[in-house]
């Protein structure tokens, strides 16, 4: 049982798209009372993170993770179409993550 | 008009006096209060924005006075003269939005851009892409400074501004079917390529050159080192320090200097996207309200094309790996090519960005999107070289860095500042040289200008399936639209 989660958030640059989307996360997981920790990355980086628990990207991709680590597209945290859908998905991702 | 002029004029002295850290953030609240963007959030963001401002300031003064005297001897050890030191996309945003036409226009194109939505002109909404606004008013600002007239920059500006959302119109079936995104489109300058890449294709089908794809499986993994911008730093800075410094190598104390230097330039390239982030942060509660507005359905119509960020097209693997392999290539090619100035840095990491405007219109195809870019940009550098000059201006009137003595010491020795991604726009340059002919002559080019786009823009609307097709869009994607 885990009592915080690792998050990173990856777009292009690691700057626009992922400071929104890093702000809406930090949103919801104050909301869920979960304890968490948001670091930014860019797409190209993904292969190579270690010591996350989730990967939430901005657009889509094909990319993964070379340790297995997870990789969600929440692109609908940026445009708002679908958020609720995603937020649920992504709630309970991590917290099935918390419970191992 | 002379309202504008009068405003601006106002705006300037008080800019004299407080500076354009302070001034623009300002100008930013009072915009976001007035679309409703709530006192706390609109606080926060201009907050952010001054400190963002004051910030990138520090960092230019220790990439300038870290690199420039290799820049310098570097010409004259081996005749490679690269004056103009790319700080990024980021830079470019900084010195455009710190100029009063930047932020005056962030008001009246935010106006704009929703009357030419409202009175269906285009089907583009571009103000949920406010923050890159800077892209194209980017050579507003240089007609500006070649003319003197704020007048002449202005119209440069809204003429620039139906040239994007020209471009946004014809490209966005194309981006929605490739990337299977509702709705959607591209206002940003990754997508002022698009229409290069739409005449080579048409080229490639006339020449009957059959089209072949490049098996790329793992290629981004291996070359992701190129999109670090550690590496790059370490790399970039390596390069230039030796060459130089080819006539003391055999000093210890030459290569003290060296590591030095690639450090800097490799710190510089690591904290520069926190730093830009900080800026950022002042235009996205702008952007996330606009955004909020139109997918709430007021202003809700048939056809809708959302201006978004590139960064939500950025991921596509053929778009990374096109990208990936296109850095070495451009960077390389800059070093040779005659006519070239541009010292490519802060935005190498940004190649990956400038190739979504080919790979929709190639439908992911590689080898193209490649060749295509590799000619366009490296065309694109001699082009942005001539601008140079004239932004590095705009940098000092602005106030950026000038109080900084390792600049002043840069540009007193003859070398300036550029933006690899927001110069790299051929279309737009030619667009600037017609706005910026001396003496009445310039009306003569400008109205060919506009007769130009007013026959593009007609064609379109009479043969908006052809223009959709060639932009890269299915024949069955357009029947399932209705187009």
């Amino acid at each position: 049982m885990k009592n915080s989660i690792k998050l990173v958030v990856a777009c292009g640059g690691g700057i626009f798209t992922t400071t929104v989307v890093t702000e809406k996360i930090k949103e919801i997981m104050k909301k869920e009372k979960i304890n968490c920790s948001i670091t930014p990355h860019k797409i190209t980086e993904i292969p190579n993170i270690v010591g996350a628990d989730i990967i939430v990207v901005t657009g889509k991709t094909k990319q993964e993770n070379k340790q297995g680590i997870p990789v969600m597209v929440g692109l609908p945290l940026f445009t708002g179409v679908g958020a609720d859908v995603f937020t649920e998905q992504l709630v309970n991702k991590i917290r099935e993550i918390m419970e191992v | 008009m002379d309202f504008l002029i009068s405003i601006g004029n106002s705006i300037n002295a008080v800019m004299g006096i407080f500076g354009s850290s302070i001034v623009v953030p300002v100008v930013i609240f009072i915009i976001s209060m007035v679309v409703g963007v709530g006192v706390k959030k609109s606080f926060q963001g201009a907050l952010y924005m001054g400190v963002g401002l004051t910030m990138f300031n520090v960092l230019l003064g220790a990439l300038l006075g870290g690199i420039a005297p290799y820049v310098v001897s570097m010409a004259q050890n081996v005749g490679i003269s690269l004056p103009f030191i790319d700080v990024g996309w980021q830079g470019a945003a900084v010195i455009v939005y710190a100029n009063q036409l930047g932020y005056i226009y962030l008001a009246l194109g935010l106006g704009l851009n929703l009357v030419l939505f409202l009175t269906k002109f285009t089907d583009t909404f571009q103000p949920t892409d406010i923050w890159n606004y800077y892209q194209f008013v980017f050579w507003a600002v240089i007609v500006q400074f070649v003319t003197g007239s704020f007048a002449i920059g202005l119209l440069a500006a809204i003429f620039i501004n139906l040239i994007v959302l020209l471009i946004a119109d014809i490209i966005a079936p194309s981006i929605q079917e490739y990337y299977g995104y509702e709705g959607v489109t591209l206002t940003s300058v990754p997508a002022a390529v698009a229409p290069f890449a739409m005449f080579v294709r048409w080229l490639l089908k006339k020449l009957n050159i059959k089209e072949k794809q490049l098996d790329v499986d793992g290629l981004t993994a291996k070359f992701g080192f190129w999109g670090e911008p550690v590496t790059l730093g370490l790399l970039v800075g390596l390069l230039v320090a030796v060459l130089g410094s080819t006539k003391t190598l055999g000093d210890v104390n030459t290569w003290s200097g060296i590591i030095k230097a690639m450090l800097v330039v490799a710190g510089v390239m690591v904290i520069y996207p926190s730093v830009s982030g900080l800026f950022v942060k002042g235009l996205i509660p702008l952007s996330q309200t606009m955004n909020a507005s139109i997918r709430s359905g007021k202003m809700k119509r048939d056809k809708v094309n959302i201006a978004m960020d590139p960064a939500i097209y950025f991921g596509d693997s053929a778009n990374v790996a096109s990208g990936l392999i296109l850095i070495p290539i451009i960077f390389f090619v800059s070093l040779i090519m005659p006519g070239n100035g541009i010292l490519m840095l802060a935005d190498i990491p940004a190649v990956p960005f400038m190739t979504i405007g080919l790979i929709f219109v190639f439908r992911g195809n590689i080898l193209n999107t490649v060749v295509a870019g590799g000619i366009w940009y490296s065309i694109a550098n001699v082009l942005n070289t001539e601008v140079c000059k004239t932004f590095t201006d705009a940098a000092v009137s602005a106030g950026v860095g000038n109080s900084l003595p390792a600049v002043a010491d840069a540009i007193s020795q003859g070398l300036g500042v550029a933006s690899w991604t927001v110069g790299s726009n051929p279309i737009l340059w030619v667009v600037y040289k017609a706005f910026s002919v001396e003496g009445s002559m310039k009306f003569v080019t400008i109205g060919a200008c506009v007769v130009v786009y007013g026959a593009i823009w007609y064609m379109f609307k009479k043969n908006k399936r052809k223009f959709y097709l060639a932009a890269g869009a299915s024949e069955e994607f357009l029947d399932e639209l209705g187009h």
